[in-house]
Order: C-alpha cells, then sequence, then structure tokens
C-alpha cells in the first residue's frame, strides 16, 4: 500500500507534448480513475507511475520517497494491461508466479502463495491451461493475480473492461472491488467509461489535453463540474447563458433567485435529467419540440425554448411529434453556475 | 481436389530425388537399358575409405556452419530487436543495406572483401571463411527474426521488466522462447545457406580450407554420377540431421519447465 503523488509531469515525444503538467494525489488504499478521451494522456500518465515511461520533468513520489529514477524493473507499481500480456508459453501457474521466481523466492512460499492466488481468482483447476485455452474474463483474473503475487504497493488498471463482453464486466467489477477491499491496496484505474469511473472509484480525475481539469469525488465531478469540459463529458447537458444580478438570474427563460453575490455573464448548467415534462400549470417553462428520438428505456427530445435549445430526456411512454408544445419544469435549483 | 495438387506438388519435388536415390548403387546404366545394373555401391565404399578424407571434411563443415550460425544469429537477435523496436536515424538505410548481400551478386561483394582479408590476413584460412560465410546468411536471419520481433511485440516483455525482470532475464525467460520459432527458421536457413557455399569458400579459404561442397563439386562436374549422388545424398542427410537435432535441442532447452524453480 502506498500513498502516491505524482508532481507536475511533463512528457514531450519529439514535436508532440502529451502531458502538460499533471499533479494528482492518491492516498493510501485509495481507488481512483483516470478518465478522459482518447489520447489525452491517461495511459502515459499511468505508464509514469509504473516507471515504464520517463516523464521529461516531474516526479513520482511512493510515500513521499522519490520514485522517479527507479529502473523499470525495480517499480512498487505493477500494470495490467488492456491487452492482459500474459505470457503465452507459460500456464496459468507459472503466469501467476513468475515475478516471485524472478524474485527467488523460496519453492514452498511461491506454491502457497499460487495456490492462494489461484483460489482467489476460482482457477485452480485451470491451473495448468495455458492463456490461449482461456476466455477473456479468465485472462483478466489471471492478469491481476500475477500482479497481486508480487504484492505491488499499487495495482494499475489500464482499461481493464475494454476487452470484455458487457455480461463479463460486471463480474470483473465485483472481482476487482473486492480484491481492493480485501487486501486494502491503490488502485489506479485507466478509464474511458464514465459509469465505470463512477461505479468503481473513491475519486474521478478528468484529463483533458494533457492536463487534470478536474481531481474529485464521483459525485462532486457530476454535480459539481468545474468546466463545460467536464459537465459535458459526464453526461447530456444544457448551458443556458444570462447574468445575475442582485441574486437572480436572468435569462431567455426567465428569472430565478440564486443564492450568488457575484455578478455579470454567466452561464447555467442544466442536466438533461434535471428538466422534466410536466402538466400545464406546472411548468416554468414552455418548449417546441425539434427532434424526438426513441431509445428504448427512454426518448431524447430537443426543444426550442424561446430561442434556446434545451436537450432533455424522458423515461415517459409517450410519442412526441414534432412541432407539439410541451411544459416543462427546470430544477434551477440544482443548475450550476460556470463563470 | 486441393489434397490431390498438394501432393502432385510434393510429388513433382520429389521426383529429381528418385535418380538421386537409385545412382549410388548403380554399376551401369547406359542407352538403352531400361533397368540399371545394380552393383556394389562404391559411392559409399568411397565415401567411408579411411583415403577420401570424406568424414572428416564432412564433420568439419558441420562445425564451421554451426558457428557461422551461432554467429550469424548473435549479430541478427539484436539487429533484428533494434530494427523491429528502436526509432532512430537512418533505421531505413541499415534496413536496405542488411538485404544488400542479397540484392548485388555475391561475387562482386566477395571478390572486393577477398582483397582486403588478403590485407588483413584472413584470407586461406578459416576465421576469414567463417566471416564470409556471415554475409550470405546475415539478411535472411535478420529478416526473420525482425518479423518474429513484431509479431510478439513489446508490449510483453515491458510486462515483463514490470513484473521485476531485468533485460536478461526478459530476453532468457520471455522474449527468446516467444520467438524460438523464428530463431529455428533462421538457424536452418542460414546453416544450409553456409553448408552449400562452394564458391566464396574457395575464394577465401584459397583451397587450403576445404568444406563439404567443395569436395562434391569437382564430383558433379566431371560427371562422376556415383559418386556425386552418393555424396548429394551424403549432403542432404547431414543437413536433414542436424536441422533435426537443433530442433530438438532448441525447443528442449527453451521450455519454460526448465526455467527458475
Amino acid at each position: 500500500m502506498a500513498d502516491i503523488k505524482l508532481i507536475s509531469a511533463y512528457k514531450r515525444y519529439d514535436t508532440e507534448s502529451v502531458l502538460n503538467g499533471v499533479s494528482i494525489h492518491v492516498n493510501n488504499g485509495e481507488y481512483i480513475s483516470l478518465i478522459g478521451a482518447s489520447g489525452c494522456g491517461k495511459t502515459t500518465t499511468l505508464k509514469i507511475i509504473a516507471g515504464l515511461i520517463k516523464a521529461c520533468s516531474g516526479q513520482v513520489l511512493f510515500n513521499n520517497v522519490n520514485a522517479s529514477k527507479l529502473s523499470e524493473n525495480k517499480s512498487r507499481a505493477v500494470i495490467v494491461d488492456q491487452n492482459v500480456l500474459l505470457f503465452p508459453h507459460m500456464t496459468v501457474e507459472r503466469n501467476i508466479n513468475f515475478g516471485l521466481r524472478i524474485r527467488r523466492v523460496s519453492k514452498e512460499k511461491i506454491k502457497e502463495k499460487t495456490e492462494k492466488l489461484l483460489e482467489m481468482i476460482q482457477l485452480s483447476e485451470h491451473k495448468n491451461k495455458f492463456p490461449s485455452e482461456l476466455s477473456g474474463g479468465q485472462m483478466q483474473r489471471v492478469a491481476i493475480a500475477r500482479a497481486m503475487a508480487i504484492e505491488p504497493e499499487v495495482l494499475l488498471l489500464d482499461e481493464p473492461f475494454s476487452k470484455l463482453d458487457v455480461s463479463l464486466r460486471e463480474d470483473m467489477r465485483k472481482f476487482i472491488k473486492e480484491v481492493h477491499e480485501n487486501h486494502k491496496i491503490t488502485i489506479i484505474m485507466v478509464t474511458h467509461d464514465k459509469e465505470e469511473a463512477f461505479l468503481m472509484s473513491d475519486r474521478v480525475a478528468f484529463m483533458d489535453n494533457g492536463k487534470i481539469e478536474q481531481y474529485d469525488t464521483p459525485e462532486n465531478i457530476y454535480k459539481r463540474p468545474n468546466s463545460m469540459k467536464v459537465a459535458r463529458f459526464f453526461g447530456h447537458c444544457n448551458f443556458i447563458e444570462g447574468t445575475i444580478e442582485n441574486s437572480v438570474f436572468t435569462s431567455k427563460l426567465g428569472t430565478y433567485s440564486v443564492d450568488e453575490k457575484k455578478e455579470g455573464k454567466v452561464t447555467m448548467l442544466i442536466r438533461s435529467e434535471q428538466i422534466k415534462i410536466v402538466r400545464e400549470g406546472e411548468q416554468n417553462a414552455t418548449g417546441i419540440v425539434t427532434d424526438y428520438r426513441y431509445a428504448g428505456e427512454k426518448s431524447y427530445l430537443k426543444l426550442d425554448s424561446n430561442g434556446v435549445t434545451l436537450g432533455i430526456h424522458t423515461t415517459e411512454d409517450i410519442k412526441y411529434r414534432l412541432r407539439d408544445t410541451i411544459h416543462i419544469k427546470i430544477d434551477y435549483k440544482k443548475g450550476v453556475l460556470l463563470w | 481436389m486441393k489434397d490431390f495438387f498438394s501432393k502432385l506438388i510434393i510429388f513433382i519435388m520429389l521426383l529429381p530425388l528418385i535418380p538421386l536415390m537409385l545412382w549410388p548403387f548403380i554399376a551401369s546404366w547406359r542407352w538403352p537399358q531400361l533397368i540399371p545394373l545394380f552393383g556394389d555401391a562404391r559411392g559409399f565404399k568411397h565415401f567411408f575409405s579411411a583415403g577420401s578424407n570424406s568424414i572428416n571434411i564432412l564433420l568439419f563443415s558441420i562445425l564451421l556452419s554451426i558457428i557461422v550460425t551461432i554467429i550469424t544469429l548473435a549479430i541478427a537477435l539484436p539487429a533484428a530487436k533494434a530494427i523491429a523496436f528502436y526509432s532512430f536515424k537512418g533505421k531505413n538505410i541499415i534496413k536496405t543495406v542488411i538485404l544488400l548481400p542479397v540484392i548485388v551478386p555475391m561475387v562482386a561483394v566477395s571478390m572486393g572483401i577477398h582483397v582486403s582479408f588478403i590485407y588483413l590476413g584472413l584470407a586461406n584460412n578459416c576465421i576469414g571463411v567463417i566471416l564470409i560465410h556471415l554475409i550470405p546468411g546475415l539478411p535472411y536471419a535478420v529478416r526473420i527474426l525482425l518479423n518474429s520481433f513484431l509479431l510478439i511485440g513489446d508490449d510483453i516483455a515491458t510486462q515483463g521488466k514490470n513484473l521485476g525482470a531485468n533485460s536478461l532475464q526478459v530476453l532468457w525467460y520471455i522474449t527468446l522462447p516467444l520467438i524460438m520459432p523464428g530463431v529455428i527458421a533462421a538457424s536452418t536457413m542460414v546453416y544450409i545457406i553456409s553448408f552449400s557455399q562452394y564458391f566464396i569458400t574457395f575464394l577465401i579459404g584459397g583451397g587450403r580450407v576445404v568444406t563439404f561442397s567443395m569436395l562434391m563439386f569437382p564430383l558433379i562436374q566431371r560427371g562422376e554420377r556415383v559418386l556425386a549422388s552418393t555424396y548429394s545424398i551424403v549432403f542432404l542427410a547431414s543437413i536433414l540431421l542436424v536441422v533435426i537435432v537443433a530442433d530438438k535441442v532448441i525447443k528442449g532447452f527453451f521450455n519454460d519447465s526448465n526455467f527458475l524453480v
């Protein structure tokens, strides 16, 4: 277990700069996710923590000890790649105890530990099989057991579920959560799936353009994003432009009293689910349907409300037609002001 | 149908071997004889006779080609790995230069090298012959191994390092076992190329370094069919034997269960 700090890491490849000063602090035993679009630098960040890539500048601290200069094979962070990367010429058992054999651990200890790990991943009866004989989920479990065998201080997961079937993902998530809880190990996971990041992690770091835009709990990231970029990434949202004067937010949709002393131009973020379709009389705005899409458990609607385009979704089984006028209630209380 | 054609192709390929197999045992086979007159296998008698020194030359040739193969692999492995995984200036030029001996006729290459070897005192001796034998095999070895490295990729080696193995351990326990099919293919190729060299051995060895193919050449040229086919059979059999033994030894050695605990 370790407390990990990455301090203003910069990384350039030739002319392309991948990381532009990434700093992150992961507490002992915490589970965090690095999330962002492809090419935002999340895997590079992970590999720098793993010691597999050297940052051009910046430091990696494990329990406040500088680990930036350690050679690749001395790292105390083990990475589990999305491609699993099991050694195809070794059996499951020998894959798992590879790190122990390299460290010349005694035969008895290797045997004991391997058996324990095989039990943990519930693959004891497959120990003599080769990776090619396993399913995707089984391979992933072997890879995690192989990483856990050497008791790393931090487990790094690079998109661990991306290559798995949807049905398997749920099992793997549960399994990794169990590993995290039972071993109290620090885990840093890279993902591009927001639901996965929210479900699994204590804190989520949203990365964009080689920088961390926001690093916070899932709830705060969703409910209190600090920029439009963050807000957009984590869900459907509407940005209502307006001004605040004397604690009153005024937009084309009307006025609303807010608990805000600052004055001037502002954008209010309203999530799609914070706009409800209501009966006449209960509304605080009306809109004309400009687009309607049916998507099974919910339907997506686009409305034009006094020149403001609003996207909403509804779970009600009502078929709307274009140019229908509908009454809506915007939950301004949950709105977030983005200055 | 497909099966029939593959059998046909194999048959056509093996067809020239039939007279080769027969000739060592034939005393005479002149026109218009349809069936040859079988004799006493004088070719094999000659091969095994103490005076011909053939067995010693065969063993020497095998040893020489094994040494050439080992040195070629020692050069080709790091070269292929560097070309596969590292980016450096002039990578494409180096790739082309390595392939040059295949493109430029060997005669042209070896004539120039011969002059340099005379200056360096490498002409007319074994070391010179070993060095010149490296040239025709190296391009093939690098090509084959390059593809093997590209096939396994660099990530799996990195994973090994991440689990605590140093570079040497990664090479020994992960990379080499994984590229083993390529290593076997490359070494077979290099061995056969070296073992079959006639001209460059003659040129650089100056007639003092005698290999098995040099022993065969005058026999074939003189039209000594019985002796030529006998020696050809020995030639083929020795290659086959060495390749099979090498395959078994290498595969057996790099079996994962031999490693660590």
